[in-house]
């Protein structure tokens, strides 16, 4: 494991080897190289959050580059470091959020109901983006950036009885669309 | 026995349940039924599924693109300290001492004209004091010159 991924973003707190500075205490200081270490680590993830709200790869880019300057321009905001993550995705999703501003974020699926023929060719992110967009998000803060229901329902500024609910619905709705398309979790 | 409604085995699998819901669903499994444990297997390989691959040449550009003077205009415009303290302006506004001073002072001042011109005209009174104005003035230019 090279020396950059060994910053986890789980646990940001975590110190790197050889240094005495954490990955935020990095960032605070300006230090070179720091957020590219930041970036490293959770670019996938991220890009997986902003792809799910977005649908689009080059808003999806621009969502990211976005919320990565403003982790750089903002790190002395964040209180408790190891809330990190969520301080992080929240950024995000307020950027795609912005991104969506023309869009319907509530209910509206963001594209329409592909026919029977095409339906059967399905794979999972195709039968994730049937999903509307609040159902994406919720599940993919959940089991992309693994949040737990309360950073959710932070991030979201929804109860946690709502997170739990819509977060099952968008489950059971993306597992019945994949055993529909023959790709039934095994 | 009956299943446990499925938010109920999705909270379970992300270990989100009161002590009381884990020992129903850990109870009804143990009872072995299989269509809930196949739920919640399903449950278990959602996960790895949905992070969307990243784009080959994925590349960030982390620069601040230079805007021109509007779009910097409109982002501060748009921010939310702007909008708090364009708020607190229009509240203070509202019923503040210095803007009931200020529009005193926009009727004072054609009343005091009023007052001070021979024919109570504050026209005449503005173009007298304009007159002595401009006289002062170049009175004083004269005398700097000299």
């Amino acid at each position: 494991m090279s020396e950059a991924l060994s910053l986890a973003l789980a646990g940001a707190h975590i110190r790197k080897r050889g240094t005495s500075m954490t990955l935020v205490e990095r960032l605070r200081a300006g230090e070179a190289g720091a957020l590219q270490a930041f970036i490293e680590e959770t670019q996938a993830r991220a890009y997986g959050l902003a792809f799910s709200i977005l649908q689009d790869s080059h808003q999806c880019q621009d969502a990211l580059q976005d919320a990565y300057l403003t982790v750089l321009e903002k790190i002395h905001q964040l209180r408790d470091e190891s809330s990190l993550k969520s301080w992080f995705s929240q950024i995000l999703v307020n950027r795609c959020r912005q991104q969506l501003r023309l869009r319907d974020w509530e209910e509206v699926p963001d594209t329409p109901e592909l026919p029977r023929c095409l339906a059967e060719k399905l794979d999972v992110q195709a039968a994730l983006a049937q999903l509307t967009t609040i159902e994406r998000t919720i599940l993919t803060l959940r089991e992309v950036m693994e949040l737990s229901y309360q950073e959710i329902a932070q991030i979201l500024s929804i109860p946690l009885g709502t997170v739990r609910s819509r977060l099952a619905n968008a489950r059971a709705r993306l597992l019945h669309k994949l055993s529909d398309d023959g790709r039934a979790a095994r | 026995m009956k299943c446990p409604e499925f938010e109920l085995l999705s909270a379970y699998a992300d270990q989100e349940v009161t002590p009381a819901e884990r020992a129903e669903v850990v109870s009804h499994l143990q009872g072995g039924c299989a269509q809930c444990r196949q739920q919640l297997s399903s449950l278990g390989q959602l996960g790895r599924q949905l992070l969307a691959p990243l784009p080959s040449g994925f590349k960030l550009q982390l620069q601040r693109p230079r805007g021109g003077w509007w779009q910097r205009l409109r982002a501060l415009a748009d921010s939310p300290v702007v909008h708090l303290v364009s708020t607190q302006r229009r509240r203070r506004a509202r019923f503040g001492a210095a803007e009931m001073g200020k529009m005193m002072a926009v009727f004072a001042v054609p009343a005091l004209f009023m007052c001070l011109s021979p024919d109570r005209s504050p026209l005449t009174a503005f173009l007298l004091f304009s007159a002595l104005g401009l006289m002062v003035g170049c009175l004083c230019a004269s005398s700097v010159r000299r």
